[in-house]
């Protein structure tokens, strides 16, 4: 291990990465401008669209907040400013850390462990802004023709695009998942505490009828499975 | 009614996709900057044969993903909020459940013009919120970041531990969700994972998302599974 997270954290790396939160808050003011002005010439009152406003702006709080748990979690690997960027724009928690695991794993580390250097953070940063720009190039030029384009995919079938999706997903992260259960030791008892969590908070979630856990179950059982794991090699010893 | 699209065309739709596109591409260039920073500064370039590989695995499923996704919630997200949502992500977890809220507490039809400026302003409203709450965040984890680093060997192996964790809580997902869609990529990954367990990923997540999709594919086609509400 050398010093990447003090490149990682540095005033440059904090520059680079806010200037796309700029292009972001330059979009909003746009476009919500544009709607403004088009509602009402189309006779839309002013209240409904300010109402409009404030819903999106109140009920995203508390699930922001969730967001802001699973960047406490790539920051202690990966520094602040990047997770930052990357949560704040385009991406979820688990692309992150499954793109991530994917370039530490080409230099056969296990997950992003203590062992990233300088050239490992290097392709994490690369790859994870690699792999998330074909979604962009889609919606930059093929939003305007969209319908068309759904009907030249899967044949406008749109229950099969969603099986389809899903379907890919999880074969990308079925291979992850069997890995930890083979090696034992600490990446199985993390994978066990973030399976029983999540089980958990499901059951909370429907039985207990706790919706707003909704949000918060992902980044929370990644969190008690992590706990487990500490906890697993404190009192039990296991891996390390 | 001619008048109102006509005016909805020139002064909503095509504004829309000029300011969509435009800071789209601005996007893209900017999200290579924290690469290009380490590399004029600090000279690190990722090496090649790792960084093609790892992003030839990424691409395998964002290929599928990238195309699919944007034509499967537009219907609820309109034209603004496409090119919002997919700028800032969180899509299926925040815009999506954000922008039907929005457009059923005030009753717009799916569709209409109203709608798409209901859907437009709702996920500008988000938006903000999210990246209010992401700075004033930063803000008050700056401090707290060395004290997590230093705090001793249990947390490292917890640290440590980050994606088997994720990767258990998404192995419950796909068990409660859709348990049939899993048997065959866990299953086989399974058998893969216990004769190799340290293949690379790029040798193993391409192949893995093609078979995965063709027994869905023939599970869909003897309607074994419905998938609604699948994502």
């Amino acid at each position: 291990m050398d010093n990447y997270l003090e490149i990682a954290n540095s005033p440059g790396m904090w520059l680079a990465c806010s200037a796309i939160i700029v292009v972001v808050l330059v979009q909003v003011v746009r476009l919500t401008r544009i709607s403004f002005k088009a509602g009402r010439e189309i006779g839309m009152s002013k209240q409904d669209m300010v109402k409009a406003f404030r819903i999106g702006f109140t009920t995203s709080l508390v699930p922001a907040i969730a967001i802001l748990l699973g960047l406490a979690l790539l920051i202690p690997r990966l520094g602040l400013p990047f997770p930052w960027m990357r949560l704040s724009v385009i991406g979820s928690v688990s692309y992150e850390l499954i793109a991530a695991g994917i370039a530490a794993g080409e230099f056969g580390l296990e997950g992003l462990t203590t062992d990233i250097n300088q050239v490992i953070f290097t392709t994490i940063v690369w790859t994870m802004s690699l792999g998330a720009v074909l979604g962009l190039i889609v919606v930059a030029f093929f939003t305007p023709s969209i319908h068309k384009l759904k009907n030249k995919v899967a044949g406008g079938d749109e229950v099969w695009m969603q099986v389809m999706t899903a379907a890919a997903f999880f074969g990308a992260v079925a291979y992850m998942v069997a890995q930890p259960v083979i090696k034992g030791g600490a990446p199985l008892v993390a994978l066990l505490g973030g399976f029983f969590s999540m089980v958990l908070i499901g059951v909370m979630i429907t039985v207990g009828r706790q919706g707003w856990l909704k949000e918060w179950a992902l980044a929370l059982a990644i969190v008690l499975g992590m706990v487990a794991a500490g906890v697993g090699f404190h009192y039990f010893g296991i891996g390390g | 009614m001619t008048d109102k699209k006509t005016i909805f065309q020139e002064h909503f739709l095509t504004p829309v996709e000029k300011t969509g596109k435009y800071t789209l591409l601005a996007a893209i260039v900017c999200m290579f900057l924290p690469g290009l920073f380490l590399f004029v500064f600090h000279g690190l370039l990722p090496p090649f044969g790792p960084l093609w590989r790892s992003v030839a695995a990424v691409w395998s499923f964002m290929i599928v993903m990238g195309i699919l996704e944007p034509i499967v919630y537009y219907p609820i997200l309109g034209f603004g909020g496409t090119y919002m949502s997919f700028l800032v992500g969180n899509i299926m977890n925040l815009r999506v459940p954000v922008s039907a809220t929005v457009q059923q507490v005030l009753g717009t039809r799916e569709g209409t013009p109203e709608a798409e400026i209901v859907s437009t302003l709702g996920i500008a409203g988000s938006l903000v919120a999210s990246q209010l709450v992401m700075i004033l965040g930063i803000l008050l984890l700056l401090p707290l970041i060395n004290r997590i680093q230093g705090s001793g060997m249990a947390a490292e192996v917890g640290l440590n531990q980050v994606l088997p964790a994720l990767f258990g809580a998404l192995g419950a997902v796909f068990l409660s969700k859709v348990p049939k869609l899993g048997i065959v990529p866990l299953g086989l990954a399974f058998i893969i994972a216990f004769l190799k367990r340290d293949l690379p990923y790029s040798v193993v997540i391409p192949p893995m998302v093609i078979i995965s999709i063709v027994s869905a594919r023939i599970m869909y086609k003897k309607k074994w599974i419905e998938g609604k509400g699948m994502i």
